[in-house]
């Protein structure tokens, strides 16, 4: 196998490490908000919570802030494997895939934009 | 809204869906959103966004699986992703002005067709000189975009598997619609990904099986943001299917990694015909 493979190989491995990171502590989160619709018997229609009280809501140990809080970690899977890859290629210096990591990362934020419009 | 959510309706639900999903290389929302709709009596908008939603950690678990094995070809994701996004955006918008029942009978005709693409046609015989000729215009066509070939182990036959990825760019046009589809429909987008990648750009079933997984994940993010963003994510009906979603999910990355092609090939064209029918005489109204 030349390096070119190995050093893709680690890049691999490091993504598949954060995702898993990213899942078991989503899905914690996500379980003890379920838990906790079970214990405190909150509204099943309560809508997810903002950003800007996320914290407060989770130290209250309220379900659907706990619920958003893993949604949130697994929305932001995507956005570390691109940011874990866009440096490793910058490292190796290998231009098509920075390019096309520099290009996806202007699109994803051009998209958030437009959302949030 | 119904009142009453049954949390075990949802938990089955997001298992199949899980188990299918990793398997296939798709989403899974094809179970998700017609049982959270007819089972649950959900309307469609919350369907679709509790669906996309789950797709996102049905899609990053098989990921972690499958880049692990090294069968996901990275680039080539990150390359796909990059007409994926705006389709999945241009899909969230449209989702809001087509008719329905028009949209589902395209969807199902077009999973016809995919389902017919997929099934193995008998190789044509071509004389040496022929052979030769056509490695030439190969090598020819190929060359720009060789950063994208790959190669990956495949414990099913015991060896490594090297790949040239072919035509790209027809890739990344069917790609966009691939992300439209996922977005408006609330499913994947694999049923676009997986036949164009495999039987156009010439990429090794598993290997497109894994890197649609990646794909997906891009995809649905973006449509499961919009949908959040708009109000269609409810944490209790999103918590049981999430969880059993990652449960399915696992089981069903591990069974296709030691499953071969050719069960997989049958498995996702059986899928593909069935749901189709379904689809089509739904919007039909053959159901009532």
């Amino acid at each position: 196998m030349d390096s070119q493979h190995e050093k893709l190989h680690g890049l691999n491995r490091r993504i598949g490490l954060i995702l898993r990171i990213g899942i078991v502590l989503s899905l914690v989160l996500i379980s003890a908000g379920l838990v906790m619709f079970a214990v405190a018997g909150a509204s099943h229609l309560a809508p997810l919570t903002p950003l800007s009280s996320l914290l407060t809501e989770i130290a209250t140990l309220n379900p659907a802030a706990l619920v958003t809080a893993g949604l949130d970690i697994i929305l932001l899977m995507p956005v570390a494997i691109l940011l874990l890859s866009l440096a490793h290629f910058i490292a190796i210096r290998e231009r098509q895939p920075v390019i096309t990591c520099i290009a996806l990362l202007i699109l994803l934020a051009a998209s958030f934009i437009l959302i949030l419009k | 809204m119904p009142a009453d959510i049954n949390i075990w309706v949802l938990a089955g639900t997001g298992f199949a869906a899980g188990l299918t999903g990793a398997m296939l290389g798709v989403g899974g929302g094809i179970i998700i959103v017609p049982i959270l709709t007819l089972a649950m009596g959900l309307p469609i908008q919350f369907a679709i966004g509790s669906s996309l939603v789950s797709i996102v950690i049905n899609a990053c678990t098989a990921t972690s699986v499958y880049i692990r094995t090294h069968m996901t070809n990275l680039k080539l994701g990150l390359l796909l992703s990059c007409t994926l996004v705006p389709g999945a955006v241009a899909g969230a918008f449209l989702a809001a002005g087509l008719s329905s029942p028009a949209l589902t009978i395209i969807f199902g005709l077009l999973m016809l067709y995919v389902a017919y693409v997929m099934i193995p046609k008998k190789q044509r015989r071509l004389s040496p000189e022929q052979i030769e000729a056509a490695k030439i215009v190969h090598e020819k066509e190929h060359t720009p975009h060789a950063w994208l070939d790959g190669c990956y182990y495949d414990p099913a036959i015991n060896e490594e598997i090297g790949y040239q990825v072919h035509r790209p760019v027809i890739g990344m046009v069917t790609g966009f619609f691939g992300g439209v589809i996922s977005s408006l429909l609330g499913v994947g987008g694999g049923i676009i990904n997986v036949p164009v990648m495999n039987q156009v750009m010439k990429v090794p079933l598993k290997a497109t099986i894994a890197t649609s997984s990646l794909l997906l994940c891009f995809t649905t993010m973006t449509g499961s943001l919009i949908y959040a963003y708009n109000g269609y994510v409810i944490p209790y009906i999103i918590a049981p299917l999430i969880i059993s979603v990652y449960l399915g999910a696992r089981l069903g990355a591990t069974l296709a990694h030691r499953a071969r092609s050719k069960v997989l090939i049958t498995v996702y064209t059986v899928f593909l015909v069935l749901t189709s029918i379904i689809m089509i005489l739904k919007a039909l109204n053959v159901f009532g």
